[in-house]
C-alpha cells in the first residue's frame, strides 16, 4: 500500500478485559462501604468514650462505655419496668406522629401545589411557627387532650407535619418543566401525574424531609415525656432517663441516653437503605 | 387551503385525503404580567402523513411555540390547530415530543422501562409494548445500553433514547424541539441519518423544529421558515420541487437575508 505520509494510522490491539480489570483488594472493597466506615466512625468514637471515663476516674459523673452497656443490659432484661417498655412507648408515639404528621404534611403539599393560596398559606404558615419549639406547643395539647397519650402523639405529629410540608413542597416545585411536560405527554394529569412522575423526580427532597420530620419529632417526644412522665409516672426514654437520674442510677441515665442515639442511628440507616436503592441508584443523589 | 376541514374521509386512493395536521390562523400569545408577547402570529399550514416537516428560524421566532401548542401545552388564542380534523385541546400520546433537553427520561427507570413506559401507561400489553420497546432499542443501536439509567448514558445516547420512545409509542405524529441543537457536530451527522432511515422505515410523520440551514434542507421533505416578532411563517417550500439539497439550502439562505433586510 502507498505510504500516505501525512497521517499515521494508530493500531492498538483491544484491551484484554480479563486483563485490566483487576479484582479491587477485599480491604479497599471494606473501606468502600459506607455501612462500615460508619461503623469504624462509632468504634473511634466507643474507645474515646471508654478511655475518656477511665481517665476522668469519676464512674458517678461520667461512667465508663462498659460500666453504661452493663447498665443497658441490666435495664433491658429487668423482669420488671424493663427498658423494652420505654422503647416500645416512644417508638409508638413517634411512629403514630410521623404517619400522622406524614398525612397532613401531603394534603398541605397537594393544596400548596395546586392552589395559589395554598402556597400563601403554607409559606406563612411555616414562616410563623418556624421559631417555635414544638415542645412549645404543648401547653395547648395539654389543654385539649389532657395528660394521655393523644397529646403526645399531637405533639410528634406537629412536630412532623412542618419539616416534611416544606421539603416536599419544594421538591415538587424543583421538578423541571421538561419532566412535567413528558409526564402530560404521556396522557398522565392530576394525582396521576402526581403519583407517577412528580412523587419519584422530587424523592431526594421528600427523603430529606421525612428525615428532618423524624428527627424533629424524636427530639420533641423526648423533651416532652421527660416533663410529662413526671406527671404520670410513666411514659418513654425520655421518662426512663429522667426517673433514672432521679433514683441516682447513673449508669442507667446514660444508658438511656445511648438508647436514644443509637435509635437514631438505626432510622438513619434505614434512610440510607432506601436511599441506596432509589435515588442513589438512579443518579439522583451524588 | 382556504376550506375548512373535511370530514373523515373515505374517498378513493388518489383524491386529495385530509391532512394529518392543520394549522390554520394560528396566533398564540403569552400573557405575563408585564406584557402580552405575540410569540406566533397567524401560522397556517398542513402536515401529510410520511413527512418530515422542517420547522426552521432564528431563536425567539417561535418555533417552540408552536410546537408546544401542537403538543397541546398551549392554546391559540385565534385559529385552530386540528389533528386528523379533531381541534387539539390537551397533550396526549398521539403526539409524541422529543425535547431539547437532555433531561426528558425519567430517572428512576432503566432504558428499555423508559420506552416502554408510556406503552404500558396507554393500553399496550405488556407482551408487545416489550417486543417493540426491543425492536426501537435496537433500531437506535442501543441494546447494550437497555438495562442501564438514563444518568449513565452519554447526552446523544439520551436523545436517542427518546427517539425510541417517541417512534416505540407510533404517534400520529412525533414532535421534535432542535433534540439535535446539544449534540457534537459528528454526533449529530450521525442522528439525523439514523432519524431519516427510521422515519423511512416505520413510515412515521415528523415535525422537526430546528435554527440550522443544513439541518433543515438534510432531513426536510417540506421546509417552513419562520421570522421573529411577531413569529410568522415566511415560506413553505416542498422540497421534491429542488434540485438538489444544495439548491433547497441556498434557497432557504436567500429566504432568510430577506426576512432580515426587511427586518432592519
Ligand atoms: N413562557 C413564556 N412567557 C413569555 N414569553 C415567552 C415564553 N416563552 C417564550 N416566550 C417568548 O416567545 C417568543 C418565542 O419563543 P420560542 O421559545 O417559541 O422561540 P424559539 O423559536 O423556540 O427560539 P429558540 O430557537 O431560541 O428555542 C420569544 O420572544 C420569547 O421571548
Ligand atoms: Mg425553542
Amino acid at each position: 500500500m502507498n505510504d500516505p505520509g501525512h497521517y499515521i494510522i494508530e493500531d492498538v490491539p483491544p484491551p484484554d478485559l480479563t486483563d485490566t480489570v483487576k479484582p479491587i483488594s477485599p480491604l479497599l472493597r471494606l473501606w468502600h462501604n459506607a455501612v462500615f466506615r460508619r461503623m469504624l466512625v462509632i468504634l473511634v468514637v466507643a474507645l474515646a468514650w471508654e478511655f475518656g471515663a477511665r481517665y476522668a476516674d469519676s464512674p458517678l459523673l461520667f461512667p465508663t462505655l462498659l460500666d453504661t452497656l452493663a447498665a443497658l443490659k441490666d435495664s433491658l432484661n429487668a423482669p420488671y419496668d424493663s427498658l423494652w417498655g420505654y422503647i416500645g412507648e416512644s417508638l409508638k408515639s413517634l411512629s403514630l406522629g410521623f404517619v400522622l404528621g406524614t398525612l397532613v404534611a401531603s394534603f398541605l403539599t397537594i393544596f400548596a401545589v395546586n392552589t395559589r393560596i395554598g402556597e400563601d398559606f403554607l409559606s406563612t404558615i411555616t414562616s410563623a411557627f418556624a421559631p417555635l419549639p414544638a415542645v412549645a406547643i404543648f401547653p395547648l395539647s395539654l389543654m385539649w387532650f389532657g395528660i394521655s397519650q393523644e397529646s403526645v402523639v399531637f405533639i410528634t405529629t406537629w412536630a412532623t407535619i412542618f419539616p416534611v410540608a416544606v421539603a416536599v413542597f419544594q421538591g415538587f416545585r424543583g421538578v423541571s418543566q421538561t419532566l412535567r411536560f413528558v409526564g402530560r405527554n404521556f396522557g398522565l394529569k392530576g394525582l396521576s401525574l402526581t403519583a407517577r412522575a412528580l412523587i419519584p423526580a422530587a424523592l431526594p427532597s421528600i427523603m430529606t424531609g421525612l428525615r428532618s420530620g423524624v428527627s424533629n419529632s424524636f427530639r420533641a417526644l423526648v423533651a416532652l415525656e421527660m416533663v410529662i412522665g413526671a406527671a404520670t409516672g410513666a411514659g418513654g426514654l425520655g421518662w426512663f432517663v429522667m426517673s433514672q437520674k432521679q433514683n441516682l442510677e447513673i449508669p442507667a441515665v446514660w444508658a438511656g441516653i445511648l438508647c436514644i442515639m443509637v435509635i437514631g442511628l438505626l432510622f438513619e440507616g434505614l434512610f440510607i437503605l432506601f436511599e441506596r436503592y432509589t435515588i442513589r441508584r438512579w443518579g439522583m443523589l451524588h | 387551503m382556504a376550506g375548512a376541514f373535511h370530514a373523515g374521509t373515505s374517498e378513493p386512493q388518489g383524491i386529495v385525503t385530509q391532512p394529518l395536521l392543520q394549522v390554520q390562523g394560528a396566533t398564540i400569545v403569552y400573557e405575563t404580567d408585564l406584557a402580552r408577547v405575540v410569540a406566533v402570529w397567524r401560522a397556517s399550514f398542513d402536515v401529510q402523513r410520511g413527512e418530515r416537516l422542517m420547522v426552521l428560524g432564528r431563536s425567539g421566532c417561535g418555533k417552540s411555540t408552536l410546537l408546544k401548542a401542537i403538543g397541546g401545552y398551549l392554546k391559540p388564542s385565534e385559529g385552530v390547530i386540528a389533528l386528523e380534523g379533531v381541534p387539539i385541546t390537551a397533550p396526549g400520546p398521539d403526539r409524541m415530543v422529543v425535547w431539547q433537553d437532555t433531561d426528558q427520561l425519567l430517572p428512576w427507570k432503566t432504558v428499555r422501562q423508559n420506552v416502554m413506559y408510556p406503552m404500558l401507561l396507554n393500553g399496550v400489553p405488556r407482551a408487545e409494548a416489550h417486543a417493540r420497546a426491543q425492536d426501537f432499542i435496537a433500531m437506535v443501536d442501543l441494546e447494550r445500553a437497555a438495562d442501564h439509567y438514563p444518568h449513565q448514558l452519554s447526552g446523544g445516547m439520551k436523545m436517542r433514547v427518546a427517539v425510541a420512545r417517541g417512534l416505540a409509542m407510533r404517534p400520529a405524529i412525533l414532535l421534535m424541539d432542535e433534540p439535535f441543537a446539544a449534540l457534537d457536530a459528528l454526533t449529530r451527522g450521525r442522528l439525523q441519518d439514523e432519524l431519516v432511515r427510521l422515519q423511512e422505515e416505520t413510515g412515521a410523520t415528523v415535525l422537526f423544529v430546528t435554527h440550522d440551514i443544513a439541518e433543515a434542507a438534510r432531513l426536510g421533505t417540506r421546509v417552513i421558515v419562520m421570522s421573529p416578532h411577531p413569529g410568522q411563517i415566511k415560506a413553505n417550500l416542498d422540497v421534491s420541487r429542488f434540485a438538489s439539497r444544495e439548491d433547497l439550502a441556498a434557497t432557504i439562505s436567500g429566504i432568510i437575508s430577506d426576512v432580515d433586510e426587511v427586518a432592519a
